[in-house]
């Protein structure tokens, strides 16, 4: 047991691996390249200068990102459980989804950055605008998801509930609910990187905290390393996201596994 | 007894006379099943397609009757007409005297199908208590559960997920379900189709064995006609799509019943032929 636990690590520690190497040499090049070429700081900072730059003000990074990051989930939260609403009601009533679909639809292909100053026009610049450009991008793969995964044919379930005299209450709690989770999580998982996406995008449009804000300043002072120290946190908490919802993923849906 | 009306007879032991006016002045209380003139019609691309044209079947309480056919002849669309799940488009279709939906409603249907439709996120206990807690009915009794698991001999594996499971435990797992609500009434429709052969004999005696508690009255579809024979008190077999009864054959052999016995072979060779006249080129 413990060699095949040694052996799994292994693998995982093998799968890993050509995404390290290829990171690892490309910063390498970079470094090399910046030190060799003598290229200004304010044009391309070394990865190192970048480095130090994020240590050198941790807590500076880690707050502004903290406010980011609250304003993403935020914007998830509640776009995500509108989605869930809408989506739930709209696999109920077809009717209901050739009304509100293509509104979806058109607030979907709006490009948010048309849409982001207004926002702050019309909720102010405080944190309202950015949690709800993020519910908005989060709003329409939720919805989609839900849709789709409530529709998920389950012929040989669904008749043994026939048979059963299950109510539609039980039918969708008991059976259309659970069916529908891995087209939800699939779902979630791209709305979540969409939603930091978003509170960066508003943050940059009108914001006074949050690392859309810091990136935009830094810009404008041609402070490169404070900018791709503040993209670098902006990532790393994309894939801590991501990461974050496999691993809930995993735990709900071991189902799936050997299913 | 009590004889379907047959399209077509043939000589031999257990072979009954087709007669539709003596089945038609039974009192239907009698009867467990009763289906009387039984159409549906479904709609295809291809404009309605009859799948069952004009079937009688009666089944006696606590009688396993085999419909068999091959794949595509209806017999599937008539275990669903029979239990409720679909309407026929027309006919009389009644289980112990009452539309199949009063059956559904006292819950004394169990259903078991080729797919077996375990909910994957639910325990082999879970899955089971589904058929005593569905409806509306609020008593997932855990005896009851884990004496039905007992049953089919998965009383060790209760707290297993069904991924965890072989193809022949599922089905076990799918039949408990299926049992623990103490049904009237069975169908069963290929539920052992996707399982090798000797996993697919021993889930027949299971049955069989399952059967002798509360006897509930069987009717199992299957294109195998040797399981039909090892299975069944009487075998239906259905014409090519739209679907009548063709033939209908009491095996009265001793059980437990083995291939060896005499008069097996000879049963399995007549519904053999008679599916023969009806769809050459199609091993039975």
């Amino acid at each position: 047991m413990t060699r095949f636990r040694t052996y799994l690590a292994l693998e995982r520690w093998r799968s890993t691996l050509p995404t390290v190497a290829v990171l690892t040499g490309a910063l390498l090049v970079w470094e090399g390249v910046v030190r060799a070429r003598g290229v200004a700081s304010f044009l391309l900072p070394a990865p190192s200068v970048v480095a130090a730059r994020w240590l050198g003000d941790a807590t500076f990074f880690l707050t502004e990102g903290g406010v980011t990051l609250a304003e993403a989930l935020a914007g998830l939260a509640l776009g995500g459980g509108l989605a869930l609403l809408a989506g739930l009601l709209m696999a109920h009533w077809r009717w209901l989804e050739r009304a509100l679909l293509p509104i979806a639809v058109l607030a979907k292909v709006t490009p948010v950055v048309i849409v982001a100053p207004l926002f702050v026009l019309w909720f102010g610049f405080g944190p309202l605008p950015r949690v709800l450009i993020a519910a908005l991008l989060t709003f329409f793969p939720v919805l989609i998801g839900t849709v789709t995964g409530l529709r998920t044919e389950l012929p040989a379930a669904r008749d043994v509930f026939a048979t059963l005299n299950a109510t539609p209450l039980e039918e969708a709690v008991l059976l259309r609910l659970p069916a529908a989770l891995p087209h939800l999580f699939a779902a979630v998982k791209v709305s979540s990187t969409l939603a930091l996406l978003g509170a960066v995008i508003a943050e940059w449009v009108g914001g006074d905290r949050g690392l859309g804000r810091v990136v935009l300043l830094a810009n404008a002072n041609l402070d490169t390393s404070t900018a791709l120290a503040g993209v670098a946190t902006i990532g790393a908490m994309g894939i801590a996201l991501i990461g974050g919802l496999t691993l809930l993923e995993r735990r709900v849906l071991f189902w799936q596994a050997g299913g | 007894m009590i004889s379907a009306r047959a399209e077509a007879t043939f000589a031999g032991p257990g072979d009954r006379p087709a007669s539709s006016t003596e089945s038609d002045s039974l009192p239907s209380t009698a009867l467990a099943v009763r289906a009387l003139g039984v159409r549906h019609d479904y709609r295809a691309r291809a404009g309605t397609v009859q799948a069952l044209g004009r079937v009688d079947l009666l089944v006696e309480t606590g009688e396993l009757v085999v419909v068999l056919g091959p794949s595509g002849c209806g017999k599937s669309t008539l275990l669903r007409v029979l239990s409720g799940l679909l309407e026929p488009t027309a006919g009389l279709v009644e289980l112990a005297g009452r539309p199949p939906v009063v059956a559904r409603r006292r819950h004394s249907i169990g259903w078991l199908a080729q797919d077996d439709g375990l909910l994957p996120w639910r325990t082999v206990r879970g899955n089971a208590a589904l058929a005593l807690t569905l409806g509306g009915r609020r008593s997932a009794d855990d005896d009851a559960v884990m004496a039905a698991l007992g049953r089919v001999g998965l009383a060790d594996s209760a707290d297993r997920y069904p991924h965890e499971l072989s193809g022949g435990m599922r089905q076990r797992a799918a039949l408990a379900r299926a049992l623990v609500a103490e049904p009237v009434f069975l169908f069963l429709d290929e539920p052992f189709a996707n399982l090798d052969e000797l996993t697919r004999e021993r889930l027949g005696d299971l049955l069989l064995e399952v059967r002798l508690a509360s006897r509930p009255t069987t009717l199992l579809v299957t294109h195998s006609v040797t399981e039909a024979v090892r299975l069944g008190d009487r075998v239906i077999v259905l014409s090519p799509r739209p679907a009548r009864v063709l033939a209908d054959l009491a095996i009265d052999l001793a059980r437990p019943r083995r291939y060896d016995q005499p008069g097996f072979g000879a049963c399995v060779q007549r519904l053999k032929s008679a599916l023969a006249t009806v769809f050459p080129g199609e091993p039975g």
